[in-house]
């Protein structure tokens, strides 16, 4: 499944630059991106898995995709409310590092973001199957 | 109470004492707002309070970001 290696990439490759010992934040507002956007696309994969759509949507799609993955995955207990959580906050660590250029994002947040992104994944690789 | 006092004080109740301030920014791509939680520390039971924090959020039904702004040297309490 391209989303589930997509998702194991990014991770590899972000853990990658931060043992070879990158600092400048402008690469931590990228890992904090891609970390989002791959769990995103695991949340897609899974809502396809359920029978939707989500290639076709075209309005607050992350928001959708979100809200569906409540509907579908967290209220039928094959989610936990923890990981479809950390999906949101992962969103919100996002928009800051997309938006917010005057604030200062730090290893810390990169770190919160790699945990967050961990346990949504992990839940998302469970449902689908893979390992 | 509007929507942005009901998520404050939500924050304080579950963040206390290790919260240092709050920035309401956005909205950026649809949410209500992007509010920004500035720690003085980070608890040891922070994870705990944060998902508390964030459920009972989004028990209010409206799609607000939160970003947790960890303190420049962080400090477990």
């Amino acid at each position: 499944m391209e989303e589930v290696d997509f998702a194991r990439d990014t991770i590899a490759f972000v853990q990658m630059f931060l043992q070879m010992g990158i600092t400048n934040p402008w690469f931590y507002r990228a890992f904090i991106g891609r970390l989002y956007y791959a769990a995103h696309h695991l949340g897609r994969r899974l809502l396809a898995e359920a029978g939707l759509q989500p290639a076709d949507w075209r309005v607050n799609v992350h928001q959708r995709v979100t809200q569906e993955l409540n509907q579908h995955y967290v209220v039928s207990g094959r989610m936990s409310r923890q990981a479809w959580l950390a999906l949101g906050e992962l969103c919100g660590l996002r928009l800051a590092a997309d938006y917010e250029l005057q604030r200062s994002i730090r290893l810390r947040h990169v770190n919160h973001a790699l945990a967050l992104f961990t346990r949504f994944a992990q839940e998302c690789y469970h449902n689908l199957e893979v390992s | 109470m509007d929507l942005r006092d009901k998520v404050a004080r939500i924050i304080r109740e579950e963040m206390g004492d290790c919260l240092a301030d709050l920035e309401y920014r956005g909205p950026y791509e649809g949410e209500e707002f992007t509010v920004y939680i500035g720690l003085r520390y980070e608890p040891e039971d922070l994870e705990e309070r944060n998902l508390r924090m964030r459920d009972r959020v989004e028990e209010l039904g409206r799609y607000v970001a939160m970003v947790l702004d960890f303190p420049k040297e962080a400090i477990a309490a």
